[in-house]
């Protein structure tokens, strides 16, 4: 039996939690990789916010719905060459009066190798299971949530809208280069149709699951030391007490609670 | 970048001159922005009064180490036979030929009489150019995308690439002032009469304004 038992319901665990989430602020990751005959390298910032509670004993918090807001600067690098085909202005000739014909060398367009830079804000909703974790920090033991396992994402959707903004960033950045425009319409295409909503599905779950992968929310802290009486003068020193042991679990009764139980001694 | 400016010419230009004159030219080609610098006129025109095969010559201009060079170095070529400038390729840096002889000098960045200016717009728009020299002379090239969704569509444009625009230059007055052209079409410049400065082709958007307005 321990010396202190707390025990709190799921409506009372729910601002814990949401405070330990706005706690966690926002998170930052970059990276690079390569899709198809793209070169892509990325940015990301994420944060969570929201979830419905559901305590699940012995040890498991539920969180239903969490939004995960997220922006990405994401860089696409390709040779246009690799897009385009050989473009050969031939040999043109005018004939000019009393000078005759003359006439220009074909030139040779050398396509460019261009880089597409994309922005792109969304959120998604995602259910995730949490365990318990309780450990002594330094002078604090600490309450975790820890994510388990791997939260499925649905990204679909917001691949689709990722690729029409890749489509929009390439127009953009194919628009300046020089001879390109009898091409244009058919490079956007083939740019999208060469990501496809699978590749761009593929690049926002490789960008974001490290986001979701390692979730630890800290909802608890408490000082081990703790003075439970001060001071009251020279020879009446304040009281002190340790919290030598401290776990936490849900505990399914008439209704499910959060229950923190502590050991604690004189410090 | 596209630029329609003839004091500097890239890898969509050329500059073409003809020689009247026997005797020997010798000219440079400098890096754009190096028109002030005196450069060793190494490579050269000779002009003899024996025709050759051909009325008009080609010299590539390429890059050869840091150095700008003339590929071949030296011509020899008969009189009224015309001398055409060109880049090796995109990688070419941006250029000018500075030359004379025989009394007479002539110079991409200032086109004289009997000289020839090309350009091949690879972007839509509609560019307004003057002389930056500060003569009346001005133009306008409307270029515009071919729509390649349809086949006649895509064979027109192959066709009209083989079509060159021609624009007369006396003096203050280009002819035709307004040409209306294809991505990828090229427009010649024939200087049939220039003043003693000379003349340049220059986006008008290139040109500072003047600073009393």
């Amino acid at each position: 039996m321990s010396d202190i038992t707390a025990a709190i319901d799921e409506v009372a665990v729910t601002p814990l939690i949401h405070n330990a989430e706005a706690a966690l602020g926002t998170s930052s990751r970059s990276g690079s990789g390569r899709l198809g005959s793209f070169d892509v390298s990325w940015s990301a910032k994420a944060s969570f916010s929201g979830g419905a509670v559901d305590l699940i004993a012995p040890g498991t918090i539920r969180l239903a719905d969490i939004t995960m807001s997220y922006s990405l600067g994401v860089s696409f690098s390709l040779a246009l060459s690799s897009i385009l085909p050989v473009l050969c202005l031939p040999s043109v000739c005018v004939n000019i009066p009393c000078v005759g014909e003359v006439c220009t060398p074909p030139i040779c367009i050398d396509w460019p190798s261009i880089t597409i830079p994309t922005s792109f804000s969304d959120s998604l909703l995602f259910t995730a299971d949490f365990r318990l974790e309780t450990y002594l920090a330094g002078a604090d033991w600490k309450v975790d949530l820890v994510v388990e396992g791997l939260p499925s994402l649905e990204l679909t959707p917001a691949a689709g809208r990722l690729l029409s903004t890749i489509g929009d960033a390439a127009a953009a950045a194919l628009a300046p280069v020089p001879f390109i425009g009898p091409f244009l319409g058919g490079a956007i295409l083939l740019i999208k149709n060469t990501i496809a909503t699978a590749g761009a599905r593929g690049l926002l779950g490789l960008i974001l699951t490290p986001f979701v992968s390692g979730i630890r929310y800290t909802v608890i802290t408490q000082p081990r030391i703790q003075e439970v009486l001060p001071a009251a003068g020279p020879s009446d020193p304040a009281v002190r007490i340790q919290l030598d042991a401290v776990s936490a679990a849900i505990v399914s009764s008439d209704e499910d609670e959060f229950v923190l139980s502590v050991d604690i001694s004189p410090a | 970048m596209e630029t329609l400016d003839s004091r500097t010419l890239g890898p969509a230009d050329t500059y073409a001159r003809r020689f009247s004159t026997a005797g020997q030219y010798r000219y440079s080609v400098a890096s754009a922005g190096l028109h002030c610098v005196a450069i060793n006129a190494r490579f050269t025109i000779n002009i003899t009064d024996r025709s050759t095969a051909t009325s008009q010559h080609i010299v590539q201009v390429r890059l050869d180490g840091r150095h700008l060079v003339a590929d071949p170095e030296d011509l020899e070529i008969g009189i009224g036979e015309g001398v055409m400038w060109h880049a090796a390729d995109a990688s070419t840096p941006r250029y000018a030929i500075h030359g004379a002889g025989m009394q007479t000098t002539f110079q991409s960045a200032a086109l004289g009489m009997q000289s020839l200016y090309t350009h091949a717009f690879g972007l839509p728009g509609v560019y307004a150019w003057i002389d930056a020299i500060g003569g009346k002379l001005w133009g306008e090239i409307s270029v515009r995308d071919p729509d390649l969704c349809a086949e006649p569509a895509r064979e027109e444009w192959v066709r009209a690439l083989k079509r060159g625009a021609l624009v007369y230059i006396d003096g203050d007055i280009a002819t035709p002032r307004r040409v209306e052209i294809f991505t990828g079409q090229t427009v010649f410049w024939a200087i049939r009469q220039a003043g003693r400065q000379g003349i340049t082709i220059t986006d008008r958007c290139l040109v500072r304004p003047h600073p009393t307005g």
